[in-house]
């Protein structure tokens, strides 16, 4: 009996211990960052089978400023251009500071093949500023999406962002380049208020559990909460919609680190 | 009509026996919810909250009427959301007059185990329009008395009621507790409907002297009188009150649940001067008060005046005993020694959905209250006299409800507290606080939302939400995540850390329900044996998972399967763990009115970090929530006979023993054994 009782709550708690995953992606302006099954807006270098959910043309901006130092914001511009058979996007995001950053530039091709069922690719290439002597370094990497509605109102997504592990070598170091693989749900009560949970695992690190809500008050305005961990961080998000332009901002408290947030700024076309 | 049907339709379709047949009494998973959890928050296993209890009980006694009642009425079942009260109300109003309880079914928000907790304290019943006229004819008449008396005695000789010879008495006058180790209590309630209360209380604590030397009669007598709705009176009290306004942040003497399983209630509630009658020796108010209402403001004005406990020496003392326990001579000698009064009013203006208040208030002490200078305790309140001020609101807007309030007080520290409840659809209700305590606010009777019990040197952020994804579950969950920007006691530097909660309970039938919930709390706490010249901290992890099956065989037959592991680390050292298993059985007899409850619980916890602590039935208006570690067994049997129509005998005999243990306890507390046993006795009497 003891074994077991112990064994069943250290792998609970061993799943709280997580550390924040490594990541040159923006935060995405979901409920607690769980964008894998979030259908309300594709963001860049997330679940690219959410782009097919998108109607029209949009452009947009997104910049996360992580706990307030400029050091550590992250900037990223993308386009969803949705054609008949094929839905198009096109991402480049920066992050980092002189001495040390990261740009990536993206084309991500998603398409629905039923009404239930879309599916998207993306390949990115990836560029690392290590230091003077080693200059600039980059590869391509692959991200892949699915996203499926099991029931009507419940969707069920996969996004894996680098799978084949590909990393740069220089002649010093090796840059790993994160290989995280993600399961989320959502889940609508009413048009007005979906539910989200997300499970995330970087090869390396612990897993890394995420749900939120997002729940429209009015055509206008959104409001966003929810928490990921561990350890737990809260979130709070708000959206606010006027005519074609969307702005999207979200805070993060994180116990040690302090106050992260998210800044969105997207144009709807036609 | 179609309502009509509806009821109709329900009526068939719910398992109506047994729905209401058996006698009314709280049901033991409210009060294990509610207070549990309020036992392990601030780590003690004698919590006095018999206000809540009596509050609950008067209900069961005297339920509400869903036709004739008040927002105000109904925020004293504490363990209602904000919208069930809205929509209850709602529903109340728009199909008045309700015809049967069975409609609760078709209020939004209300759910198998919701109604289930509802039950005992409402009726549907037709509408008596005239207040009972306060004339001494029907106050005679129809008032209602109450006489309870209570006996605990432990069976083993504690180590301070032991011999001692006169001479090393002489030495050391703290060896051997004054009195007897009889703990006894007496309580006379009067109430005429809810417009006239009196009652009277008087307490010996176990180790107290009775009668002799150092003190005759009860150690510890209150009174109360409280009086409702006379003209622009809304109440007045005199003698033992409590006080409670806005968001407790600079006054409240009554309780909020703070963080708990019932996720969304973090909002208090219970506004205003109420009666007290609790056992509680320091918690309370004693002088006058009223509130006055006058069209959409309310004024409260009040004035307290009381001995309070504390070692005082030249003028200044440095803490206040708040435990009530004058077992010693050591504690007699604390015993009423600095005069304590305190001042307070509030006003409030309320619209429809929205209402504004102002509090101020004034402490005034005789003697000096120094704490000894500690770099945790650099901020904590000194010297004879505190004034604070403070802004509460109240807003509903659609389907969101807003609140907070911001204090300040004469040193100008701030405290403020805000929260959001959103109810998006009926199934689904969210929570949002974020409340941020200056490490100088520290204000005596604040008594806010927190992770520490005093409202000071905090800041952080709570988030809960209340799912119904699917029939006959529910899932609630909150997250709070908190930092202390100055020192506390035990970690000597600023921290932080955060804790989660989830519970699932899922009632597939109207007789079996299940429940398991998860917890884990993070925080930092100083390395032992540091001996850095900066201190350490480090992380303290704990964590419990419990699981609880409870169903009913027959009416008078009810089963209860528990389980709780708990799970502890400090720092880098070897995790330690702790189990507990549990069966209780409540069995009531059809025609005598005698029914009883038989528990046995192991437990075997390696240490005090991983105590478990278990809720159990007990003798009217006593909570015992035992904290259980070490290797041992717990049994008890609880027995209640209602020997007549208004005589009530309560009795319960509980034991714990231990394997690995030789002696139990500490100091004068001390046992010689492994066993504990405690006895209760309580007799109620109504006329």
């Amino acid at each position: 009996m003891k074994p077991l009782i112990t064994l069943i709550l250290l792998f609970i708690l061993s799943s709280l211990q997580a550390q924040q995953s490594p990541s040159a992606i923006a935060s995405s302006t979901a409920p607690a960052n769980a964008s894998t099954a979030y259908k309300e807006k594709w963001t860049a270098f997330h679940n690219p089978a959410v782009l097919s959910s998108e109607e029209t043309v949009t452009a947009s901006v997104n910049y996360e400023n992580r706990f307030q130092l400029k050091e550590l914001s992250t900037e990223a511009l993308s386009v969803a251009i949705p054609i008949k058979q094929v839905d198009l996007g096109v991402a480049i995001s920066h992050f980092g500071y002189s001495q040390y950053n990261e740009m990536q530039g993206g084309l991500a091709l998603a398409r629905s093949f039923s009404k239930r069922f879309s599916m998207g690719v993306q390949f990115n290439y990836y560029s690392v500023y290590l230091s003077p002597a080693e200059g600039s370094k980059g590869t391509v990497v692959a991200q892949v999406g699915m996203l499926s509605e099991v029931l009507p109102g419940f969707f069920v997504g996969f996004h894996a962002f680098n799978p084949a592990q590909t990393n740069i070598k220089t002649g010093i170091t090796e840059k790993r380049i994160p290989s995280v693989f993600s399961l989320g749900s959502s889940y609508y009560f009413t048009e007005n208020l979906v539910w989200l949970i997300q499970l995330d695992k970087e090869i390396d690190y612990n897993l890394q559990w995420r749900t939120g809500f997002e729940y429209k008050l009015i055509k206008e305005l959104s409001i966003r909460m929810g928490a990921y961990g561990s350890p737990f961080v809260p979130s709070l998000g708000v959206s606010v919609l006027v005519k074609k332009f969307r702005l999207d901002l979200n805070f993060e408290q994180h116990p040690t680190l302090g106050i992260n947030s998210v800044c969105g700024l997207s144009y709807a076309f036609g | 009509m179609i309502r009509r049907y509806l009821i109709l339709f329900i009526l068939i379709i719910s398992n109506i026996t047994g729905f209401a047949q058996q006698e009314k009494q709280i049901p033991d998973e409210l009060l294990d919810a509610i207070f549990s959890q309020i036992a392990e928050n601030r780590e003690t296993e004698d919590i006095d909250q018999t206000q809540v209890y009596e509050d609950l009980q008067y209900f069961v006694q005297n339920p509400i009427n869903l036709n004739k009642t008040s927002k105000e009425e109904l925020e004293k079942l504490q363990f209602l959301t904000d919208t069930q009260i809205e929509n209850l109300l709602y529903y109340a109003d728009m199909y008045y007059p309700m015809e049967t309880i069975y409609e609760l079914r078709l209020v939004e928000g209300f759910y198998g185990q919701d109604i289930r907790n509802l039950l005992p304290f409402v009726y549907v019943g037709k509408v008596d329009k005239q207040a009972p006229p306060l004339k001494w004819k029907y106050i005679l008449k129809y008032g209602k008395q109450e006489l309870l008396t209570r006996l605990d005695h432990g069976l083993e000789t504690k180590e301070g009621y032991k011999f001692v010879p006169e001479e090393e008495l002489a030495v050391n006058p703290n060896k051997q507790y004054v009195g007897d180790p009889f703990y006894y209590s007496i309580k006379y309630h009067f109430r005429y409907s809810n417009r006239i209360l009196f009652g009277l209380t008087g307490e010996k604590d176990a180790g107290e002297q009775a009668w002799g030397k150092y003190n005759k009669g009860f150690d510890f007598y209150s009174a109360y009188l409280q009086l409702n709705d006379i003209g622009k009176f809304k109440t007045l009290v005199a003698g033992n009150f409590s006080a409670a306004f806005g968001q407790g942040l600079v006054m409240s003497t009554s309780y909020g649940f703070g963080k708990s399983s019932i996720v969304l209630n973090v909002d208090a509630r219970n506004e205003g001067l109420h009666k007290c009658s609790s056992t509680d020796e320091y918690n309370f108010f004693r002088g006058v008060g009223t509130t006055v209402k006058l069209g959409k403001v309310e004024l409260t004005a009040f004035y307290s005046n009381k001995m309070i406990d504390g070692d005082t020496l030249g003028g200044s003392f440095s803490t206040i005993k708040t435990d009530g326990l004058h077992q010693t001579m050591s504690d007699l000698s604390k015993k009423n020694t600095v005069n304590m009064q305190v001042m307070g009013t509030h006003a409030s203006f309320m619209v429809q959905s929205f209402k504004v208040g102002m509090t101020l208030t004034n402490m005034q002490l005789d003697n000096s209250l120094k704490p000894s200078p500690y770099p945790y305790n650099f901020y904590y309140f000194s010297g004879k006299e505190q004034t604070a001020g403070s802004v509460d609101y109240k807003l509903r807007w659609r389907r969101l409800y807003f609140f907070g309030e911001t204090a300040i007080t004469d040193k100008t520290a701030m405290a403020t507290l805000n929260g959001l409840t959103l109810n998006p659809t009926s199934t689904v209700s969210l929570v949002v606080l974020h409340r941020y305590y200056s490490p100088k606010y520290d204000v005596l009777f604040a008594n806010a939302f927190g992770e520490s019990s005093r409202n000071n040197n905090e800041e952080g952020l709570y988030l809960g939400a209340e799912v119904h994804p699917f029939k006959n579950w529910k899932f609630s969950a909150y997250g709070d995540c908190f930092r202390f920007p100055w020192l506390k006691y035990g970690i000597d530097k600023p921290s932080t850390g955060y804790d989660v909660l989830f519970q699932a309970e899922y009632t597939p039938k109207r007789n079996v329900s299940m429940c398991g919930r998860f917890r884990f709390e993070q925080k930092e706490d100083n390395v032992a044996n540091d001996t850095a010249t900066t201190p350490t901290i480090s992380n303290y992890d704990r964590g419990s998972l419990r699981y609880v099956l409870q169903y009913s065989i027959s009416e008078n037959l009810k089963l209860r399967n528990s389980f709780e592991g708990t799970y502890s680390q400090k720092a880098d050292d070897d995790p330690t763990w702790g189990f507990m298993l549990g069966q209780d059985l409540t069995y009531s007899f059809t025609k005598t009115p005698l029914s009883f409850d038989v528990s046995y619980e192991l437990f075997d916890a390696m240490n005090y970090e991983n105590r478990i602590y278990t809720y159990e039935k007990d003798v009217l208006y006593a909570l015992s929530i035992p904290a259980l570690y070490g290797k041992g067994n717990r049994y008890y049997l609880n027995i209640k006979y209602k020997l007549r129509k208004n005589l009530s005998l309560y009795f319960k005999i509980g034991q714990t023993t231990y394997i690995n243990k030789d002696v139990i306890g500490t100091d004068l507390e001390e046992i010689l054994g492994n066993r504990k046993t405690d006895m209760r006795l309580l007799v109620k009497w109504q006329f």
